[in-house]
Protein backbone atom coordinates (compact mmCIF):
# COMPACT_ATOMS: atom_id res chain seq x y z
CA UNK A 1 0.00 0.00 0.00
CA UNK A 2 2.89 2.39 0.76
CA UNK A 3 5.00 1.15 -1.86
CA UNK A 4 1.58 2.11 -4.74
CA UNK A 5 1.05 5.48 -3.04
CA UNK A 6 5.13 6.09 -3.25
CA UNK A 7 5.15 5.32 -7.23
CA UNK A 8 1.94 7.22 -7.15
CA UNK A 9 3.69 10.40 -5.72
CA UNK A 10 6.82 9.64 -7.93
CA UNK A 11 5.19 9.14 -11.62
CA UNK A 12 3.00 12.38 -10.34
CA UNK A 13 6.41 14.35 -9.57
CA UNK A 14 8.19 12.76 -12.93
CA UNK A 15 4.72 14.07 -14.80
CA UNK A 16 4.96 17.50 -13.22
CA UNK A 17 9.05 17.52 -14.66
CA UNK A 18 8.17 16.21 -17.85
CA UNK A 19 5.32 19.38 -18.55
CA UNK A 20 7.48 21.55 -16.66
CA UNK A 21 10.62 20.57 -19.60
CA UNK A 22 7.99 20.61 -22.39
CA UNK A 23 6.58 23.47 -21.70
CA UNK A 24 9.66 26.30 -20.91
CA UNK A 25 9.04 29.10 -23.15
CA UNK A 26 12.17 28.80 -25.82
CA UNK A 27 14.01 32.34 -27.18
CA UNK A 28 15.73 32.34 -30.05
CA UNK A 29 19.39 32.41 -30.14
CA UNK A 30 20.97 35.83 -29.51
CA UNK A 31 23.46 34.92 -32.43
CA UNK A 32 20.79 34.91 -35.05
CA UNK A 33 19.49 38.29 -34.16
CA UNK A 34 22.97 40.10 -34.24
CA UNK A 35 21.15 42.28 -37.20
CA UNK A 36 18.12 42.79 -35.44
CA UNK A 37 18.36 46.30 -34.61
CA UNK A 38 19.68 47.31 -38.15
CA UNK A 39 16.46 47.16 -40.07
CA UNK A 40 15.96 49.93 -42.81
CA UNK A 41 11.90 51.39 -41.44
CA UNK A 42 11.18 51.85 -45.63
CA UNK A 43 11.91 48.14 -46.61
CA UNK A 44 9.67 47.10 -43.27
CA UNK A 45 6.64 48.75 -44.13
CA UNK A 46 6.34 46.59 -47.10
CA UNK A 47 6.37 43.27 -44.63
CA UNK A 48 4.07 45.59 -42.27
CA UNK A 49 1.30 45.04 -44.69
CA UNK A 50 2.05 41.64 -45.80
CA UNK A 51 1.71 40.89 -42.51
CA UNK A 52 -2.04 42.75 -41.92
CA UNK A 53 -0.74 43.92 -38.60
CA UNK A 54 -3.23 46.54 -38.69
CA UNK A 55 -5.95 44.28 -39.03
CA UNK A 56 -5.99 43.50 -35.66
CA UNK A 57 -3.96 46.27 -34.11
CA UNK A 58 -5.37 49.05 -35.35
CA UNK A 59 -8.59 50.92 -34.88
CA UNK A 60 -11.63 48.47 -36.71
CA UNK A 61 -12.90 50.38 -39.74
CA UNK A 62 -10.04 52.75 -39.58
CA UNK A 63 -9.11 54.41 -43.23
CA UNK A 64 -5.67 55.45 -44.37
CA UNK A 65 -2.71 56.65 -41.83
CA UNK A 66 -5.37 55.63 -39.19
CA UNK A 67 -3.81 52.12 -40.28
CA UNK A 68 -0.56 53.25 -38.69
CA UNK A 69 -2.10 53.37 -34.91
CA UNK A 70 -1.86 50.32 -33.38
CA UNK A 71 -3.16 50.96 -30.04
CA UNK A 72 -5.00 47.67 -30.42
CA UNK A 73 -8.85 47.00 -29.84
CA UNK A 74 -10.21 44.28 -32.04
CA UNK A 75 -12.27 41.45 -30.12
CA UNK A 76 -11.45 38.17 -31.54
CA UNK A 77 -14.54 35.71 -30.86
CA UNK A 78 -13.49 32.00 -31.33
CA UNK A 79 -14.06 28.79 -29.82
CA UNK A 80 -11.95 28.98 -27.40
CA UNK A 81 -12.55 32.48 -26.00
CA UNK A 82 -12.46 36.41 -26.78
CA UNK A 83 -8.94 37.40 -27.48
CA UNK A 84 -8.20 41.31 -27.52
CA UNK A 85 -5.78 42.41 -29.67
CA UNK A 86 -2.90 44.52 -27.52
CA UNK A 87 -1.50 47.68 -27.97
CA UNK A 88 1.59 47.20 -30.11
CA UNK A 89 2.67 50.57 -31.07
CA UNK A 90 5.91 52.35 -29.71
CA UNK A 91 4.12 53.71 -26.59
CA UNK A 92 5.86 53.55 -23.38
CA UNK A 93 3.44 52.65 -20.77
CA UNK A 94 0.65 50.67 -23.05
CA UNK A 95 2.18 49.79 -25.94
CA UNK A 96 5.72 48.09 -26.47
CA UNK A 97 7.98 51.35 -26.14
CA UNK A 98 10.32 49.21 -23.85
CA UNK A 99 10.69 46.22 -26.21
CA UNK A 100 13.98 45.30 -27.60
CA UNK A 101 14.41 44.16 -30.55
CA UNK A 102 15.16 40.75 -29.15
CA UNK A 103 11.91 40.83 -27.95
CA UNK A 104 10.05 41.70 -30.77
CA UNK A 105 11.84 38.70 -32.96
CA UNK A 106 10.79 36.24 -30.37
CA UNK A 107 7.23 37.08 -30.04
CA UNK A 108 7.01 36.83 -34.15
CA UNK A 109 9.42 34.05 -34.77
CA UNK A 110 8.73 32.04 -31.23
CA UNK A 111 5.29 33.12 -29.79
CA UNK A 112 7.40 34.55 -26.67
CA UNK A 113 6.78 37.45 -24.64
CA UNK A 114 9.45 39.34 -23.18
CA UNK A 115 8.82 38.25 -19.42
CA UNK A 116 9.14 34.35 -21.16
CA UNK A 117 5.47 33.06 -21.22
CA UNK A 118 3.96 31.64 -24.15
CA UNK A 119 1.37 33.74 -25.99
CA UNK A 120 -1.82 32.50 -27.71
CA UNK A 121 -1.87 31.32 -31.15
CA UNK A 122 -4.85 33.96 -31.99
CA UNK A 123 -1.82 36.10 -32.31
CA UNK A 124 -0.53 34.18 -35.37
CA UNK A 125 3.41 33.76 -35.00
CA UNK A 126 2.64 30.04 -36.33
CA UNK A 127 2.43 31.74 -39.49
CA UNK A 128 5.23 34.40 -38.70
CA UNK A 129 7.76 31.89 -37.24
CA UNK A 130 8.43 31.30 -40.92
CA UNK A 131 9.89 34.80 -41.51
CA UNK A 132 13.59 35.65 -42.70
CA UNK A 133 15.50 37.73 -39.29
CA UNK A 134 16.07 40.45 -41.57
CA UNK A 135 12.54 40.78 -42.88
CA UNK A 136 11.90 41.20 -38.99
CA UNK A 137 14.67 43.53 -38.61
CA UNK A 138 12.78 45.45 -41.14
CA UNK A 139 9.51 45.30 -39.75
CA UNK A 140 10.89 46.40 -36.33
CA UNK A 141 12.65 49.32 -37.19
CA UNK A 142 9.19 50.59 -39.36
CA UNK A 143 7.03 49.76 -35.91
CA UNK A 144 9.47 51.82 -33.76
CA UNK A 145 8.83 54.56 -36.34
CA UNK A 146 5.42 54.60 -35.75
CA UNK A 147 3.05 57.29 -33.84
CA UNK A 148 2.81 55.92 -30.25
CA UNK A 149 -0.63 55.91 -28.87
CA UNK A 150 -2.29 55.48 -25.58
CA UNK A 151 -4.14 52.89 -24.46
CA UNK A 152 -4.38 50.06 -21.80
CA UNK A 153 -4.79 46.62 -23.07
CA UNK A 154 -8.10 44.57 -22.29
CA UNK A 155 -7.10 40.97 -20.41
CA UNK A 156 -8.75 38.07 -22.40
CA UNK A 157 -11.76 36.31 -22.11
CA UNK A 158 -10.57 32.41 -21.58
CA UNK A 159 -12.58 30.15 -19.52
CA UNK A 160 -10.04 27.58 -17.79
CA UNK A 161 -8.08 25.44 -18.61
CA UNK A 162 -7.35 28.16 -21.50
CA UNK A 163 -5.88 30.63 -18.60
CA UNK A 164 -3.07 29.19 -18.16
CA UNK A 165 -0.72 29.72 -20.71
CA UNK A 166 2.14 27.26 -19.76
CA UNK A 167 -0.10 24.59 -20.94
CA UNK A 168 0.60 26.18 -24.94
CA UNK A 169 4.14 24.69 -24.67
CA UNK A 170 2.26 21.39 -25.35
CA UNK A 171 0.54 22.79 -28.40
CA UNK A 172 3.58 24.06 -29.93
CA UNK A 173 5.52 21.68 -29.81
CA UNK A 174 2.87 19.96 -32.02
CA UNK A 175 1.47 23.70 -34.21
CA UNK A 176 4.66 25.41 -34.57
CA UNK A 177 7.05 24.87 -37.40
CA UNK A 178 9.48 27.24 -39.31
CA UNK A 179 9.36 25.01 -42.82
CA UNK A 180 7.57 25.61 -45.55
CA UNK A 181 3.93 23.65 -45.95
CA UNK A 182 3.04 22.89 -49.22
CA UNK A 183 5.28 21.02 -51.62
CA UNK A 184 5.70 23.03 -54.71
CA UNK A 185 8.96 24.18 -57.11
CA UNK A 186 11.22 25.98 -54.87
CA UNK A 187 13.50 26.45 -57.81
CA UNK A 188 11.38 28.78 -59.16
CA UNK A 189 11.90 32.19 -57.89
CA UNK A 190 7.92 33.76 -58.33
CA UNK A 191 6.52 30.37 -56.20
CA UNK A 192 9.34 30.69 -53.48
CA UNK A 193 8.18 34.58 -53.14
CA UNK A 194 4.92 33.27 -53.20
CA UNK A 195 5.21 30.71 -50.46
CA UNK A 196 7.11 33.29 -48.34
CA UNK A 197 4.45 35.60 -48.46
CA UNK A 198 1.39 32.93 -48.31
CA UNK A 199 2.73 30.96 -45.73
CA UNK A 200 4.86 33.14 -43.33
CA UNK A 201 3.81 37.13 -43.17
CA UNK A 202 0.37 36.92 -44.77
CA UNK A 203 -0.86 34.14 -42.53
CA UNK A 204 -3.40 33.42 -44.92
CA UNK A 205 -3.45 30.18 -43.54
CA UNK A 206 -5.26 31.10 -40.45
CA UNK A 207 -8.07 31.30 -41.87
CA UNK A 208 -8.06 29.80 -45.30
CA UNK A 209 -7.18 26.38 -43.98
CA UNK A 210 -9.50 24.45 -41.52
CA UNK A 211 -8.24 23.87 -38.00
CA UNK A 212 -8.37 20.60 -35.86
CA UNK A 213 -10.76 19.81 -32.44
CA UNK A 214 -7.42 21.98 -30.22
CA UNK A 215 -7.27 24.38 -32.90
CA UNK A 216 -3.75 23.39 -34.59
CA UNK A 217 -4.10 24.16 -38.63
CA UNK A 218 -5.18 20.86 -40.84
CA UNK A 219 -2.07 21.28 -43.13
CA UNK A 220 -3.37 18.31 -45.16
CA UNK A 221 -5.68 20.62 -46.05
CA UNK A 222 -4.15 23.26 -46.27
CA UNK A 223 -6.01 26.49 -47.69
CA UNK A 224 -9.02 24.63 -48.63
CA UNK A 225 -11.29 26.61 -46.38
CA UNK A 226 -13.25 25.88 -43.61
CA UNK A 227 -16.00 27.45 -41.11
CA UNK A 228 -15.50 31.01 -40.89
CA UNK A 229 -14.21 31.39 -36.66
CA UNK A 230 -16.56 34.01 -36.62
CA UNK A 231 -20.04 34.60 -37.58
CA UNK A 232 -21.90 31.96 -40.02
CA UNK A 233 -20.28 31.94 -43.36
CA UNK A 234 -17.69 29.98 -44.74
CA UNK A 235 -13.67 31.38 -45.40
CA UNK A 236 -13.57 30.20 -49.22
CA UNK A 237 -11.36 27.00 -50.47
CA UNK A 238 -8.36 29.11 -52.53
CA UNK A 239 -6.46 26.39 -54.03
CA UNK A 240 -7.40 25.62 -57.37
CA UNK A 241 -10.24 22.93 -55.67
CA UNK A 242 -12.18 25.85 -54.74
CA UNK A 243 -15.06 27.44 -56.71
CA UNK A 244 -13.14 30.44 -57.59
CA UNK A 245 -9.63 29.87 -58.13
CA UNK A 246 -10.57 26.93 -60.28
CA UNK A 247 -11.55 29.46 -62.83
CA UNK A 248 -9.90 33.07 -62.67
CA UNK A 249 -6.42 32.99 -63.77
CA UNK A 250 -3.50 34.39 -62.20
CA UNK A 251 -4.40 38.10 -63.82
CA UNK A 252 -7.94 37.52 -61.85
CA UNK A 253 -6.20 36.99 -59.15
CA UNK A 254 -3.96 39.73 -59.23
CA UNK A 255 -6.43 42.08 -59.95
CA UNK A 256 -8.53 41.15 -57.02
CA UNK A 257 -6.10 41.35 -54.61
CA UNK A 258 -5.21 44.72 -55.90
CA UNK A 259 -8.82 46.73 -56.45
CA UNK A 260 -11.02 44.46 -54.68
CA UNK A 261 -13.53 43.42 -57.75
CA UNK A 262 -13.37 39.77 -59.02
CA UNK A 263 -13.45 39.03 -62.68
CA UNK A 264 -17.66 39.15 -62.87
CA UNK A 265 -17.74 42.79 -60.85
CA UNK A 266 -18.89 41.53 -57.23
CA UNK A 267 -16.74 43.09 -54.79
CA UNK A 268 -14.63 41.68 -52.20
CA UNK A 269 -16.58 41.51 -48.34
CA UNK A 270 -16.37 40.67 -45.12
CA UNK A 271 -13.05 40.39 -43.13
CA UNK A 272 -11.19 40.16 -46.38
CA UNK A 273 -11.83 43.52 -47.33
CA UNK A 274 -8.93 44.75 -44.96
CA UNK A 275 -6.72 41.98 -46.17
CA UNK A 276 -7.17 42.92 -49.87
CA UNK A 277 -6.68 46.89 -48.55
CA UNK A 278 -3.25 45.57 -47.22
CA UNK A 279 -2.29 43.41 -50.16
CA UNK A 280 -3.28 46.45 -52.52
CA UNK A 281 -0.15 48.07 -50.65
CA UNK A 282 2.46 45.42 -51.89
CA UNK A 283 4.33 45.28 -54.98
CA UNK A 284 2.70 44.02 -58.63
CA UNK A 285 5.68 41.16 -58.15
CA UNK A 286 4.34 40.27 -54.86
CA UNK A 287 0.48 40.09 -56.31
CA UNK A 288 1.86 38.19 -59.08
CA UNK A 289 3.88 36.03 -56.87
CA UNK A 290 0.82 35.37 -54.78
CA UNK A 291 -1.67 34.21 -57.76
CA UNK A 292 1.19 32.44 -58.96
CA UNK A 293 1.45 30.56 -55.68
CA UNK A 294 -2.09 29.88 -55.56
CA UNK A 295 -2.51 28.15 -58.84
CA UNK A 296 0.44 26.34 -58.19
CA UNK A 297 -1.07 24.42 -54.99
CA UNK A 298 -2.15 21.20 -54.92
CA UNK A 299 -6.30 21.23 -55.34
CA UNK A 300 -7.86 20.44 -52.19
CA UNK A 301 -11.54 19.48 -52.51
CA UNK B 1 -45.92 15.21 -29.36
CA UNK B 2 -41.88 16.40 -29.71
CA UNK B 3 -42.35 15.30 -32.96
CA UNK B 4 -45.54 16.77 -34.32
CA UNK B 5 -43.84 20.06 -33.14
CA UNK B 6 -40.60 19.55 -35.01
CA UNK B 7 -42.84 18.36 -38.34
CA UNK B 8 -44.88 21.93 -37.90
CA UNK B 9 -41.43 23.91 -37.33
CA UNK B 10 -39.85 22.15 -40.35
CA UNK B 11 -43.23 23.03 -42.33
CA UNK B 12 -43.25 26.15 -41.04
CA UNK B 13 -39.32 26.82 -41.98
CA UNK B 14 -40.03 25.41 -45.50
CA UNK B 15 -42.94 27.42 -46.06
CA UNK B 16 -41.34 30.74 -44.98
CA UNK B 17 -37.86 29.77 -47.09
CA UNK B 18 -40.58 29.49 -50.18
CA UNK B 19 -42.16 32.58 -49.61
CA UNK B 20 -38.82 35.01 -49.41
CA UNK B 21 -37.00 32.30 -51.95
CA UNK B 22 -37.98 35.37 -54.40
CA UNK B 23 -37.05 38.27 -52.40
CA UNK B 24 -33.59 36.46 -52.51
CA UNK B 25 -33.47 35.94 -55.71
CA UNK B 26 -34.62 38.67 -56.61
CA UNK B 27 -31.72 40.48 -54.74
CA UNK B 28 -29.19 38.17 -56.09
CA UNK B 29 -30.29 39.03 -59.69
CA UNK B 30 -30.29 42.89 -59.03
CA UNK B 31 -26.69 42.64 -57.45
CA UNK B 32 -25.57 40.58 -60.77
CA UNK B 33 -27.26 42.60 -63.49
CA UNK B 34 -27.34 46.07 -62.20
CA UNK B 35 -24.04 46.65 -60.06
CA UNK B 36 -21.95 43.82 -61.53
CA UNK B 37 -22.68 44.19 -64.77
CA UNK B 38 -22.48 47.75 -65.19
CA UNK B 39 -19.67 48.42 -63.25
CA UNK B 40 -18.23 45.77 -65.51
CA UNK B 41 -19.01 47.81 -68.41
CA UNK B 42 -17.68 51.26 -67.01
CA UNK B 43 -14.53 49.54 -66.07
CA UNK B 44 -13.61 48.56 -69.48
CA UNK B 45 -14.69 52.20 -70.44
CA UNK B 46 -12.18 53.65 -67.52
CA UNK B 47 -9.51 51.30 -68.82
CA UNK B 48 -9.56 52.52 -72.58
CA UNK B 49 -11.00 48.39 -73.39
CA UNK B 50 -13.95 50.06 -74.40
CA UNK B 51 -13.81 52.98 -76.58
CA UNK B 52 -14.82 56.30 -74.54
CA UNK B 53 -18.39 56.97 -74.89
CA UNK B 54 -20.02 59.79 -72.59
CA UNK B 55 -23.72 59.04 -73.17
CA UNK B 56 -23.33 55.28 -72.83
CA UNK B 57 -21.25 55.93 -69.40
CA UNK B 58 -24.07 58.28 -68.16
CA UNK B 59 -26.56 55.34 -68.94
CA UNK B 60 -24.54 52.72 -67.00
CA UNK B 61 -24.75 54.67 -64.34
CA UNK B 62 -28.07 55.21 -64.46
CA UNK B 63 -28.87 51.92 -65.11
CA UNK B 64 -27.22 51.20 -61.87
CA UNK B 65 -28.70 53.86 -60.04
CA UNK B 66 -32.48 53.12 -60.69
CA UNK B 67 -32.11 49.24 -61.15
CA UNK B 68 -30.87 49.14 -57.04
CA UNK B 69 -33.41 51.74 -56.29
CA UNK B 70 -35.78 48.97 -54.65
CA UNK B 71 -32.99 46.90 -52.90
CA UNK B 72 -33.27 47.61 -49.76
CA UNK B 73 -36.78 46.47 -50.15
CA UNK B 74 -35.67 43.25 -50.81
CA UNK B 75 -34.33 42.40 -47.03
CA UNK B 76 -38.16 41.47 -45.28
CA UNK B 77 -37.77 39.37 -42.09
CA UNK B 78 -37.66 36.00 -42.83
CA UNK B 79 -35.22 36.34 -45.48
CA UNK B 80 -32.47 35.97 -43.52
CA UNK B 81 -31.72 32.63 -44.98
CA UNK B 82 -32.09 30.13 -47.55
CA UNK B 83 -31.65 30.00 -51.34
CA UNK B 84 -27.93 30.25 -50.69
CA UNK B 85 -28.26 33.74 -49.64
CA UNK B 86 -25.06 35.47 -48.66
CA UNK B 87 -26.57 38.25 -46.79
CA UNK B 88 -25.38 39.00 -43.19
CA UNK B 89 -27.28 38.55 -39.95
CA UNK B 90 -26.15 41.75 -39.16
CA UNK B 91 -28.53 42.95 -41.65
CA UNK B 92 -31.27 42.55 -39.91
CA UNK B 93 -29.83 43.40 -36.33
CA UNK B 94 -28.65 46.77 -38.22
CA UNK B 95 -31.19 47.51 -40.37
CA UNK B 96 -30.84 51.46 -40.39
CA UNK B 97 -27.14 51.03 -40.92
CA UNK B 98 -27.50 49.08 -43.70
CA UNK B 99 -30.61 51.53 -45.33
CA UNK B 100 -27.86 54.07 -44.47
CA UNK B 101 -25.32 52.78 -46.81
CA UNK B 102 -27.91 52.57 -49.96
CA UNK B 103 -28.57 55.60 -49.15
CA UNK B 104 -24.97 57.19 -49.05
CA UNK B 105 -24.66 54.47 -52.39
CA UNK B 106 -27.38 55.94 -54.37
CA UNK B 107 -26.18 59.81 -53.49
CA UNK B 108 -22.52 58.83 -54.64
CA UNK B 109 -24.48 57.92 -58.10
CA UNK B 110 -26.37 60.44 -57.82
CA UNK B 111 -23.43 62.79 -58.16
CA UNK B 112 -21.30 60.89 -60.70
CA UNK B 113 -24.71 61.34 -62.84
CA UNK B 114 -24.98 64.85 -62.65
CA UNK B 115 -21.08 65.49 -63.19
CA UNK B 116 -21.23 63.35 -66.30
CA UNK B 117 -17.47 62.30 -66.53
CA UNK B 118 -16.46 63.08 -70.32
CA UNK B 119 -12.98 61.34 -69.89
CA UNK B 120 -11.65 57.97 -68.88
CA UNK B 121 -9.68 59.69 -65.79
CA UNK B 122 -12.85 61.42 -64.91
CA UNK B 123 -15.00 58.24 -65.22
CA UNK B 124 -11.93 56.76 -62.80
CA UNK B 125 -11.81 59.12 -60.69
CA UNK B 126 -16.15 58.38 -60.15
CA UNK B 127 -15.15 55.07 -60.18
CA UNK B 128 -13.24 54.96 -57.25
CA UNK B 129 -16.06 56.62 -55.30
CA UNK B 130 -19.05 54.94 -56.52
CA UNK B 131 -16.73 51.57 -56.30
CA UNK B 132 -15.96 52.00 -52.96
CA UNK B 133 -19.47 51.36 -51.64
CA UNK B 134 -19.55 47.70 -53.02
CA UNK B 135 -16.56 47.26 -50.31
CA UNK B 136 -17.47 48.96 -47.86
CA UNK B 137 -20.81 47.56 -48.09
CA UNK B 138 -19.89 44.06 -48.12
CA UNK B 139 -17.26 44.33 -45.68
CA UNK B 140 -20.32 45.24 -43.04
CA UNK B 141 -23.25 43.45 -44.38
CA UNK B 142 -22.06 40.17 -46.43
CA UNK B 143 -20.73 36.85 -45.31
CA UNK B 144 -19.09 34.69 -47.82
CA UNK B 145 -20.63 30.69 -47.99
CA UNK B 146 -18.59 28.96 -50.42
Amino acid sequence: MRKTAAAMVFLAIAAAVIFYVLTIPSRLDRELLASIDAGDPLKGERIFWAGGCASCHAEKGSKGDARKLLGGGLALATPFGTFHAPNISPDKGSGIGEWSGEDFANAMLKGVSPNGSHYYPAFPFTSYARMEVSDIADLWAYMKSLPAVSRPNLAHELPLPFQLRRGLGLWKLLFLSDQDIAGIDASNPKLALGQYLVEGPGHCGECHTPRNLIGGADKARWLGGGPAPEGNGRIPNITSGGKNISVWSETDIVNYLETGFTPDFDAVGGSMVEVQENLSRLTAQDREAIAAYLKALPAQR
Amino acid sequence: MNKLFLGVAAAAMLFSGFAHADAIADRKAMMKEKNGAQMGALVKFAKGETPYDAAAVVAALTEMRTGTATFGDLFPAGSETGGETTASPKIWEDMAGFKAALVKFHGDLDAAIAAAPADQAALGAVLGSVGGNCKSCHESFRVMKN
